[in-house]
């Protein structure tokens, strides 16, 4: 069962050794992330190889940074949820396309993806002027704390937007279902907040979480 | 790491900044030799991030004879002014006097530059006695402001290498703190020019004396005759040389053109990877 869930973006420059990003949205990252708090265990769920549980070390060698590569590098989305979660005990699911399995217990859910990397001249895949509108749909999704809206998202539309987050998000929307509701009693739906939506490098990053709907 | 009289120097390449109060240096011509512009220059040097502040009464080539009374007055009083006005800036001065080495030291200069080898070597005592930082130059083994004429050496490096690891060695057995020595090879001094290139295509055997190097290349005449250029237009070409220097190691670079220069190590340190770019975001967002 699902707690609370915390979104966050995954740039490789999140990664301590590669700056770890602006102080902005490195602080909104943690303060989403103190919504799990309260989690019995948290989850870190990111796009993978493939579906499933993964070990493995942060890496930022493959990314230019100084060091020595690690023989098990986790897959980005992964190393940037590990990071942000620091010294706090937390276990990584990839997600490739497939659903996550029953959590059990009180779980809280630190889901890594991004939104289109279309959203200026300078982006990472050009300017897109569809990528703006696409994004409006996810920050919408975040904010309602609307499992439906997220999984809602048209798949083919974010591909050609180069929209990184879809996989997990759908997952994630997937698992938010079975939400736990407050003293065992029947849910009530997700309070969503979104701490930051923007896209300074032309990249959407968002940053939201979502916790019970207060009664 | 690093220090003068107490002030440690960041670990990445380091600038040293030219300020002339002479009327015939050969590059700035006496555009600092008055007080105030000497002052406003060092403001500026400050103000574009030099590291060291290199104050200079005599020019090195030969030409009028400037008594140590002359010089100390040229360049006393500007050490006494960026003392109070900049408390924190490493301060040197380029002389090979003892006598004007102790009065700038007494008016808290920070490094003493000897670029001639130390003609007179009870300065390293003095430099002691304050604590203070030396730089060791190789000369040539000439006399202060004399040109090479028909110098050889078997070996220009090697000749170096040995001339100013004793002279450093000394220096520390005078009592100047290990911290607070460097080394130069002394482009241009007691050398033509294609002694000048080894010593810039070989500065890793000057580097591997485990000596912190100061590379004085500015805009000098090796510089000018591998390009066939002035004064005024060797700018590039000393960027070239300081690239090449500072891929290798050297430390210090002794300069007239204090953002170029920065702009060039900070470029150098980033490939080498001693210190991180100032922004780290293409390809990664």
């Amino acid at each position: 069962m699902v707690l609370a869930l915390a979104f966050v973006p995954s740039p490789p420059l999140l990664l301590d050794a590669l700056g770890g990003g602006s102080g902005e949205l490195r602080s909104a990252c943690l303060q989403a992330i103190s919504v799990l708090d309260s989690a019995e265990r948290v989850v870190v769920l990111g796009a993978a190889p493939s579906d499933g549980w993964v070990t493995g070390h942060i890496d930022a060698t493959p990314y230019g940074a100084p060091g020595t590569p690690a023989a098990d590098p986790l897959p980005l989305a992964l190393a940037v949820g590990s990071t942000l979660m620091g010294d706090r005990p937390h276990h990584l699911y990839g997600v490739a396309g497939g659903l996550v399995p029953d959590l059990g217990g009180r779980t809280g859910l630190l889901v890594v993806g991004d939104g289109s990397a279309r959203r200026t001249e300078k982006a990472p895949g050009h300017f897109d002027e569809r990528a703006e509108s696409f994004d409006r749909q996810i920050e919408n999704a975040f904010a309602a704390g609307d499992p439906d809206l997220l999984a809602a998202l048209d798949r083919e539309l974010a591909e050609d937007l180069m929209v990184g987050g879809l996989t997990s998000w759908r997952a994630a929307a997937s698992a938010a279902r079975h939400q736990m509701g407050p003293g065992g009693c029947a849910p009530l739906g997700w309070s969503g907040q979104v701490h930051l939506a923007a896209a300074p490098y032309g990249v959407g990053y968002f940053v939201a979480s979502w916790t019970p709907r207060p009664t | 790491m690093l220090r003068f009289r107490g002030k440690p120097m960041p670990e990445t390449s380091l600038v040293m900044a030219i300020v002339n109060r002479t009327p015939d240096s050969f590059f700035d011509k006496g555009a600092t030799f008055g007080l105030q512009a000497a002052l406003e220059r060092v403001d500026q040097v400050v103000e574009e991030g030099a590291h060291i502040v290199d104050i200079g009464g005599v020019k090195a080539a030969p030409g009028v004879e400037v008594s140590a009374a002359e010089e100390s007055s040229r360049v006393l009083e500007v050490v006494e002014q960026v003392r109070a006005r900049h408390p924190s800036v490493v301060l040197s001065v380029d002389t090979y006097r003892t006598s004007v080495a102790e009065l700038v030291l007494a008016a808290g200069a920070d490094i003493v530059n000897d670029a001639w080898e130390a003609p007179e070597p009870e300065t390293f005592a003095v430099v002691a006695s304050f604590g203070a930082g030396i730089v060791c130059t190789h000369a040539g083994h000439l006399p202060p402001r004399t040109r090479p004429h028909r110098v050889s050496y078997p070996d220009v490096v090697a000749d170096v290498v040995s001339t100013v690891t004793t002279l450093a060695e000394k220096a520390v057995a005078a009592g100047v703190p290990r911290e607070s020595v460097l080394i130069d090879p002394g482009h241009d001094f007691g050398k033509n020019s294609r002694h000048s290139l080894q010593l810039t295509a070989r500065t890793g055997e000057l580097v591997a004396t485990g000596w912190p190097v100061l590379m004085a290349l500015s805009r000098k005449d090796f510089v000018g005759e591998v390009l066939d250029l002035l004064p005024d237009e060797r700018l590039e070409g000393t960027l070239a040389a300081t690239a090449v220097c500072a891929w290798q190691g050297a430390r210090v670079f002794r300069t007239h053109d204090v953002t170029a220069t920065l702009r060039v190590l900070r470029m150098v340190d980033a490939i080498r990877g001693t210190t991180a770019p100032a922004v780290n975001v293409r390809g990664l967002a």
